[in-house]
């Protein structure tokens, strides 16, 4: 039986994955005491009931599809990029220091522009790490969250709190650059676009160009990398500022389109969902658009399981865990071979 | 103490014969050399005898007594001990804890007094990550000892010394034969095998082509037992092309790379190649050759000039990628194809910024690659679903004639290969070989570099032996086997007559 799945198609080994994890998730409710069926209909009823709920589920999907890009890519280089979160969280930052200062409409590109940036340079200084210092990017990455997290939470409590004091986060950005509202009142916004467009801008680099061929190579073959002549250091650099880059960008989208603003609790733990969505997308630029969406979704269903039935929405937490799980046990290589 | 004998063993792997129908006693009190080149099968007789792998056909005995080695722990139990010739030690931890490791009742008195006679008492409680190499083999020696062993296996154990480590370890080996422990010794040189060994078996293609009391045989018997009766003989029949033109493609002068870690450093290596002449470099793996490709090609930093064509080559890869010199390196699976990539996009791996498939500036097209794949996949008759197929699905002959068919297909003037027909099977041997004659006939300088003499043999007229990182003058095969066989394997005086002077 296990070795039939082996032979399976790759996207219908995940797709299985997937329907898996949940089925072990409506197992966990159903051992909380819930019954599982009409649980698994609210929160799909939440996700995608009515346009209002579609327009919710990819509100929650844009940062995840633009930071689950950012770690597809990183991974495609070789590097285990985990630092999304942070990442993003640098985007925002220059999103807003630059937002509130700026206030004609075509600064948006400016601002987004800096947020890109700012990702990047965040993540080159795993890159730095690497390859001057042989640090592990999985150990830099993941520490650089943590002092990015802590970087905000200073700034929104001193430096950058609004000028009242009254709460610690940041004032907001300028209105003139606020991304297009598309369906109010829910909160979709343009930036939902953007975020297609930069994962099949993502695939052509990967998959169609001479730069994206030799990424591939550096990460999937380091040593036939170097022996054909790529400079494998220079790889490193490459795909920890793309991943970054996309990530920042994230944080950007997301204070123009939604927050207005910065204050600590600003991402919900994005960037480590991206983990889980570029894995789920078999770090492929173009399946990082259903993964988010599913993830999206999952967000937004567990919140409506919430408030329709009270449970916890660390059930949320839960699933996209055994989802996390199930799509690395059937993404694993045929060890025995 | 126990004798073992070996009784037909047989063992395949896919389409290769590793060893066909060996037999051997091992007595105790004995040390018995196992000699023979790489891909002789002398790795895959040391796992079976370890209980790691378990042969196709025949029978192992204790005493007179079948013994079933079906896992390492059943082997250990038997009182066979194995040194890795990669330590399999926690850097970690301190000698005492590696030898105690999974022992449920540590004997320590025991272990003090087997390492005060190893000469390891003083550094029992150090960590074995700051010890020296030679040092580091004794622990695993230990660890067998300490396990009762009573066979020492030990799989070119001098590969990773220094001289005097070596001497040290054979004093070491000289008295646990004394106290009547058996050692089995494998390795591929010959004089130490003649300095240390009781008796000699050697290995050819997975058979026992001789076996030797060490104290009855020579340097030059043993060596043509290595490399094949037939190459005694062999002085004729040559079937290489017309004599090279007199123009000197590739002109290496006082090539030095120094030492690094377990890199072989190389002296002042000087050789030419000419306008469609294939260069041969023989040699036991091991004696530089990835050293010497890599510099070539310019993967290693080195000292000394090289001139393609008369004209000084720069430094670093792509730089004498794009002067028209290609390498076809060792191992295709690690360091010449990415697996995991397509045909296609494994076929311009190293070219892949020309022009020929670049659209709109900054693309690549791919229906211009998979085209250019494609002839590529049938001028070099490499089987493959489509050229998309990961290269990885490919079998191991058809991935290397991919290998061949990428440092071809561009008319290079010099081509570096490295064991190119290495684990190939027959009629992709010859597919290989047809496409680098070919390819001289059109002017390429080809060094080939092979730890096969028939290869060379049946390749070259003019060829040159690599030594610890040391080359001879340029030979032919007029040389007396006997010769070539002291020259592969280092004989000093042998090397007085070929080496060079400088």
């Amino acid at each position: 039986m296990a070795a039939g799945i082996e032979k399976w198609h790759p996207v219908g080994r995940t797709v299985l994955a997937l329907l898996a994890a949940l089925a072990a998730g409506m197992l966990v409710l159903r051992v909380a005491g819930y019954a599982p069926l009409p649980a698994l209909q609210v929160m799909f009823q939440s996700a995608f009931g009515s346009p209002f709920a579609v327009a919710d589920t990819l509100v929650k999907a844009t940062p995840l599809a633009l930071c689950g890009l950012g770690v597809a890519l990183s991974f495609r280089g070789g590097q285990f990029n985990i630092g999304a979160e942070g990442q993003m969280l640098l985007g925002a930052l220059a999103a807003v220091f630059l937002g509130v200062r700026l206030e004609t409409p075509w600064a948006v590109g400016l601002v987004l522009a800096a947020s890109i940036l700012a990702g990047s340079a965040w993540a080159l200084v795993a890159a730095w790490l690497k390859t001057t210092r042989g640090v592990n990017e999985v150990i830099s990455t993941l520490m650089l969250n943590f002092i990015a997290f802590w970087l905000v939470s200073w700034l929104v409590h001193g430096p950058l709190q609004e000028a009242s004091k009254g709460y610690p986060q940041t004032e907001l950005v300028s209105e003139a650059l606020w991304l297009t509202r598309w369906l109010p009142p829910t909160r979709l916004h343009s930036g939902t676009l953007w975020a297609l467009v930069l994962a099949v801008v993502g695939y052509v680099w990967l998959f169609y160009t001479p730069t994206g061929l030799r990424l591939r190579v550096a990460g999937s073959s380091p040593v036939a990398a170097a022996t054909a002549g790529i400079a494998l250091h220079r790889m490193t650099w490459l795909a920890l500022a793309v991943g970054g880059g996309c990530a920042g960008l994230a944080g950007g989208v997301e204070v123009l389109g939604v927050s207005h603003r910065l204050y600590e609790q600003f991402s919900p733990g994005y960037g480590y969902m991206a983990v889980a969505v570029a894995l789920l997308a078999r770090q492929h630029p173009l399946g990082v658009i259903p993964a988010a969406v599913a993830f999206g979704a999952l967000e937004v269903g567990a919140a409506g399981l919430q408030r329709a039935v009270g449970v916890s929405a660390g059930l949320a937490g839960v699933i996209e865990a055994l989802v996390m799980l199930a799509v690395i046990l059937a993404g694993r290589r045929d060890v025995a071979a | 103490m126990a004798a073992f004998a070996l009784h037909d063993i047989s063992k395949r792997y896919g389409t290769v014969l590793a060893l066909d129908g060996v037999s051997l006693t091992l007595r105790p009190g004995q040390i018995h050399g196992i000699l023979g080149e790489n891909g002789a099968g002398k790795s895959t007789l040391l796992n079976i005898l370890f209980g790691a792998v378990q042969p196709d056909r025949g029978r192992i005995e204790r005493d007179g007594r079948p013994l079933r080695l079906t896992s390492p722990r059943l082997a250990i139990a038997a009182g066979i001990g194995l040194v890795h010739q990669h330590f399999h030690l926690v850097d970690s931890f301190t000698v005492r804890e590696n030898v105690l490791l999974g022992e449920r009742t540590p004997d320590r008195p025991r272990l003090d007094r087997l390492a005060a006679r190893l000469g390891l008492w003083e550094v029992l409680d150090v960590a074995v990550g700051g010890l020296p190499v030679g040092v580091r083999q004794r622990v695993e020696i230990l660890k067998a000892l300490y396990r009762q062993a009573t066979l020492l296996l030990l799989d070119e154990p001098t590969a990773v010394l220094t001289p005097p480590e070596v001497e040290t370890l054979f004093d070491l080996l000289r008295e646990l034969r004394a106290a009547g422990a058996g050692v089995v010794f494998i390795t591929h040189k010959l004089r130490e095998a003649l300095e240390l060994c009781d008796t000699i078996t050697v290995l050819r293609q997975g058979r026992v082509v001789a076996e030797y009391p060490a104290s009855q045989v020579t340097a030059d018997v043993l060596a043509a037992a290595m490399v094949g009766e037939h190459l005694a003989s062999a002085a004729l029949g040559h079937s290489a092309t017309a004599p090279p033109a007199e123009t000197v493609r590739l002109r290496v002068e006082n090539l030095t790379v120094p030492a690094d870690g377990s890199r072989t450093a190389l002296h002042r290596i000087s050789f030419e190649v000419r306008e469609g002449e294939i260069f041969g470099i023989a040699g036991v793996d091991g004696n530089g050759q990835t050293e010497l490709a890599e510099a070539l090609v310019g993967l290693r930093p080195m000292q000394g000039n090289l001139w393609l064509d008369g004209r000084p080559l720069p430094a670093g890869r792509r730089a004498r990628l794009a002067s028209g010199l290609r390498y076809i390196p060792p191992d295709r699976r690690q360091s010449g194809l990415a697996l995991e990539l397509s045909v296609a996009e494994n076929a311009i791996l190293g070219d892949e910024l020309a022009p020929d498939w670049r659209r709109w500036g900054v693309l690549l097209d791919r229906a211009a690659l998979r085209q250019y794949a494609g002839t590529l996949i049938r001028d070099f008759d490499i089987r493959t679903p489509h050229a998309d197929a990961p290269a990885g699905a490919l079998s191991g002959g058809n991935q290397q004639k991919l290998l061949v068919a990428r440092e071809l297909a561009p008319q290079p003037r010099v081509l570096v290969a490295v064991n190119p027909t290495w684990g190939v099977d027959v009629a992709s041997v010859a597919t290989i070989h047809r496409a680098l004659r070919g390819a001289c006939r059109q002017g390429l300088g080809l060094v080939l570099m092979s730890n096969e003499l028939d290869e060379i043999q049946a390749l070259c007229q003019r060829f040159a032996v690599l030594y610890r990182g040391r080359l001879s003058t340029s030979l032919t095969f007029d040389i007396p086997p006997a010769d070539l066989g002291r020259l592969m394997a280092g004989d000093g005086p042998t090397w007085e007559r070929y080496g060079r002077r400088d």
